[in-house]
């Protein structure tokens, strides 16, 4: 087994911090079912929360917020 | 000035790095998107089964509770009116009917009598209130005795699912019609002539022949009571004993006293045990 394994060439070209987008869909998801669930009459629709939850797992900064992606 | 310029950056950064990954974001939207469809789609199924079973398992009388079901007595020929009181938590649509059967005494369940099957429309409101209804004449003709309505009211609730309640009314009376006739102006003509029999035995229970004051004798009380109107009479606010002079008491033994009708009466019933004795 090759000790040396060559690192993938990461896909995020550039080096802005995702932390901020990931805590304000964190933010914007608790938001939103705090509303949901306590406003009559109001439904969020369940494309919001899949946006939301699309662009927080798919900016990539999750991993980065748990730690997980140390380099 | 710098927070704001810093604030800005930050937004513009976040901004640029969503469009760069924006082929990753569709990809976890789409993700995100069917398992909440799916996610959903079943917690509402399972709601729904559950709210099925509610509405299959739960008695009709949770959905309308009659309080009360009181039938009036009343007598032969006549209509017979019933009052349903009834509470219920939301208005039903009433696609069925409400049958009616009469159960007399004495009689089982199965023993019941058809009278009619109304379509009801307009469902279950005003809850809480009570309403009226009657049994017609030519509906079902009621005999003198005691009688049971039974009433059975069938409707849908969610998801249409069928509910029928069976309530029982009291046992209430069914008398004699008056004078024997169901006929409404023939029972007001032999009321009219039990009260002029009633009248004439008042009349001759009082001394027919008086003195008058100037030694003429009058028949004073029969000539009055005959033009006593009815009404007044029934209702208790003429006294037979008030239309008799004042003076009357104080001269008896110059009238005859005469047998009364009911004692005449009496002696025509016991004359012929009197012979046999």
């Amino acid at each position: 087994m090759p000790k040396n394994i060559p690192k993938k060439p990461d896909n995020r070209d550039d080096n802005r911090p995702a932390t901020p987008v990931v805590v304000a869909c964190l933010v914007a998801i608790v938001a939103l079912s705090l509303i949901d669930a306590l406003v009559e009459n109001f439904q969020v629709d369940k494309l919001v929360y899949a946006i939301i939850a699309g662009i927080l797992f798919g900016v990539g900064g999750l991993n980065d917020l748990l730690g997980r992606n140390k380099k | 000035m710098i927070l704001v310029r810093r604030i800005a950056k930050q937004v513009g950064d976040a901004f640029i790095l969503i469009l760069k990954r924006l082929p990753m974001i569709a990809i976890y939207t789409l993700a995100a998107f069917t398992i909440l469809t799916i996610g959903s789609n079943l917690v509402s199924r399972y709601q729904v089964s559950q709210d099925k079973r509610f509405y299959t398992t739960t008695p009709a009388t949770h959905f309308i509770n009659y309080t009360s079901f009181i039938a009036q007595p009343g007598r032969e020929g006549e209509d017979v009116i019933y009052t349903v009181c009834r509470n219920h938590d939301a208005n039903y649509r009433v696609d069925g009917a409400r049958t009616l059967y009469i159960v007399p005494e004495g009689k089982t369940e199965d023993a019941r009598v058809f009278v009619y099957v109304k379509d009801i429309k307009n469902g279950v409101i005003d809850a809480g209130n009570c309403a009226s209804y009657f049994i017609r004449d030519r509906e079902y003709h009621f005999k003198p005795g005691n009688y049971q309505i039974t009433l059975n009211l069938c409707f849908s609730v969610k998801y249409d699912i069928r509910k029928c309640v069976n309530v029982k009314s009291n046992v209430f009376k069914i008398r004699e019609p008056v004078g024997g006739s169901p006929d409404t102006q023939v029972q007001i003509n032999n009321l009219q002539q039990q009260l002029q029999d009633l009248q004439q035995i008042l009349n001759n229970l009082q001394p027919p022949v008086t003195q008058s004051s100037n030694g003429t004798p009058t028949s004073a009380p029969r000539s009055q009571s005959a033009t006593t109107s009815p009404p007044s009479v029934a209702n208790g606010t003429t006294s037979p004993s008030s239309s008799q002079p004042a003076t009357q008491p104080s001269q008896p033994q110059q009238s005859q006293p005469q047998p009364s009708l009911i004692e005449r009466t009496l002696d025509g019933i016991f004359a012929p045990i009197r012979g046999i004795l």
